[in-house]
């Protein structure tokens, strides 16, 4: 029935499971504000785009000012920016999922249009994104902090939820419904979801 | 061997490089077994089990999957390890096989979900 | 009841009589008029306001245009929440006409969205009309209705069509008997006193022993202090379109008669005037 909801309290406890990996792992995602109950996870990073002259798109993480790992160099003359991206996952009371806001700006503070931020999209999913209804971003309203942000849409999360919830449920295992959430919607919008998160989540259910 | 993310539609691509064959002989250290297990109402494919090229990315592999089992357009594949975690599709499935591989294979389990025509 | 159809049609024809007046750093050819406008309160600024955009474009050299924005006092008034709603949060108890200013620079993007064009307006309204629904009825009356009657309500706004909208619009107030309502009411708080937008939760119309909910308790609930506590003195106003419903009112009814065409039930949370 409600398998593939999400309540707030389950979603509390989701992040705080998430946030105890991101410590580990050292990604840097923090709950904001602070000590409050109702808040959101956060999360920014510094991205490098590179544009080369025969306009294919490349990414070059730039996490704390260390280059990390570099994927499709190309040759030919480019330039690149660096923008910085700020991700929220928040939670959505009327689809009792979470939800990705984000927003990006250069370091000048400049915020960047929506047309800019998909240039950090994998040219694959773009493609995917601009056809597939599942996976609309528009901007929003932050609704805790009232800011332009863009929101990746959550009407159709229960959707592909789902079948996975729904296997675990029957083999008795234990999901974080917004780590595996993450790891679906994240790249979608240019945020990495290392690897090691599912390595390192532990079996136990989060309560 | 890298995917190239050049052409949105990869067909010309993909037909050049050779799919993944279902022999039971690897080169050792250039493919791996990768076994795929379908997710509730998902069709489950006849051949489950592939040799694929280490550095072959999840999102050609998906896209592999998506036509053997002749998505629809508005259809859309994910793929998961340890049955709740969504690779990134630019990920390798040689990272993935040392990550979670065990008895000599990388499990992926696959998931069709509709969405809006 | 036939006065509650009377109440629907009050709602849609709320009028604000307002004058638009060019921010002074504007670069003009000459010397630009205020434009005075009525504009609906169901509606939203950028839906409704191309005839003040065309009336200052006349004194301004094209290169000085960018995107027009609005601005009421200082603060940047949200294209998105409906004119109403702007109206009863920022300038209610002030004398009308509502003073706006108009801005064609230096738009404020960490303040406001940007509206490019009407269709982003409309995606917002949908957007709405459809998270609205999954409270009320988990989705289930907005994804059977077919892409014309989505297009039939945002066309029945666009162009003032009261009867057109409210043919659609009827599906989505329905709900099963046995319920007492809808699963959920779709509301937003909202007040200027804290940084936080507004208020949303999950709040049901009808308590588990199956009295209907008030405005009153709705307000415990999300906002205790809006409600005067015995024998103090009322600090604050519970405005909805510019009146103030007595708490004892029943949230349903409220939510069937007194959304917004976005089906969402928008409550101002103002301070008493001191005067």
């Amino acid at each position: 029935m409600s398998l593939c909801l999400l309540d707030e309290d389950s979603f509390r406890s989701s992040c705080k499971l998430l946030l105890q990996q991101s410590e580990e792992l050292r990604d840097s995602w923090t709950w904001e504000p602070g000590s409050s109950e109702e808040g959101y996870l956060k999360k920014i990073a510094l991205k490098s785009v590179v544009i080369d002259s025969s306009l294919k798109w490349n990414l070059i993480d730039d996490d704390e000012g260390e280059a990390a790992d570099v994927c499709g160099l190309s040759e030919g003359s480019s330039s690149s920016q660096v923008f910085q991206y700020e991700y929220h996952i928040v939670y959505s009371c009327s689809y009792r999922t979470p939800a990705l806001y984000f927003r990006a700006c250069t370091l000048e503070g400049r915020s960047l249009s929506l047309e800019e931020v998909w240039s950090s999209v994998h040219p694959n999913l773009r493609l995917r994104l601009k056809h597939c209804p599942l996976n609309t971003i528009t901007q929003q309203e932050h609704p805790l902090l009232g800011q332009p942000f863009f929101l990746l849409h959550p009407c159709r999360t229960q959707d592909f939820m789902r079948p996975v919830l729904q296997a675990a449920h029957q083999q008795n295992r234990s999901v974080n419904y917004v780590l595996t959430w993450l790891s679906v919607v994240g790249p979608l919008v240019g945020l990495d979801v290392p690897l090691h998160y599912s390595i390192s989540s532990s079996s136990t259910k989060p309560d | 061997m890298s995917d190239n993310a050049e052409s949105p539609t990869e067909t010309q691509k993909e037909e050049s490089q050779a799919p993944p064959d279902d022999s039971t002989s690897n080169e050792e250290k250039k493919k791996i077994d990768v076994f795929l297990k379908a997710v509730g109402d998902t069709p489950i494919m006849k051949t489950k089990k592939w040799a694929v090229d280490r550095g072959r990315t999840v999102q050609s592999l998906s896209q592999f999957i998506t036509r053997f089992l002749k998505f629809d357009a508005n259809e859309q594949l994910f793929i998961y390890v340890n049955q709740s975690f969504a690779p990134s599709p630019d990920q390798e499935v040689g990272v993935l096989f040392d990550c979670f591989g065990s008895d000599g294979k990388l499990i992926l389990h696959y998931c069709k979900s509709q969405a809006w025509g | 009841m036939a006065d509650d159809k009377d109440v629907l049609r009050d709602v849609w024809y709320g009028r604000i009589p307002t004058c638009f007046t060019l921010n002074q750093d504007e670069v003009t050819e000459r010397e630009a008029e205020p434009y005075y406008l009525l504009l609906p309160r169901v509606s939203y600024l950028t839906l409704v306001t191309d005839k003040v955009k065309k009336h200052f474009l006349k004194v301004m050299k094209a290169e000085d245009v960018e995107e027009m924005w609005f601005e009421y006092e200082g603060t940047p008034l949200k294209w998105h929440y409906p004119i109403g709603v702007l109206f009863d949060l920022h300038a209610s108890n002030t004398i009308l006409p509502w003073s706006i200013t108009v801005h064609f620079k230096n738009f404020p993007d960490r303040d406001l969205l940007h509206c490019p064009s009407n269709s982003v307006i409309e995606a917002h309204f949908m957007s709405s009309i459809k998270e609205a629904d999954a409270l009320k009825h988990k989705s289930q009356v907005v994804n059977d209705m077919q892409k014309k009657d989505h297009k039939q309500l945002w066309m029945g706004l666009q162009n003032d069509k009261f009867d057109q909208f409210w043919a659609m619009n009827r599906k989505l107030m329905e709900y099963p008997t046995e319920e007492g309502g809808f699963r959920y009411i779709p509301f937003r708080i909202y007040q200027t006193m804290s940084d936080r937008p507004f208020i949303q939760k999950l709040f049901r119309p009808v308590s588990p022993e199956g009295s209907a909910h008030t405005l009153g308790d709705l307000l415990k609930e999300m906002y205790p202090a809006a409600i005067p506590n015995e024998g103090e003195q009322k600090r604050y106003q519970v405005v909805i379109h510019g009146i103030e419903p007595l708490l004892e009112t029943p949230l349903q009814w409220l939510s069937e008669h007194l959304s917004h065409p976005d089906n969402f039930l928008h409550i101002c949370v103002i301070p008493t005037p001191t005067d």
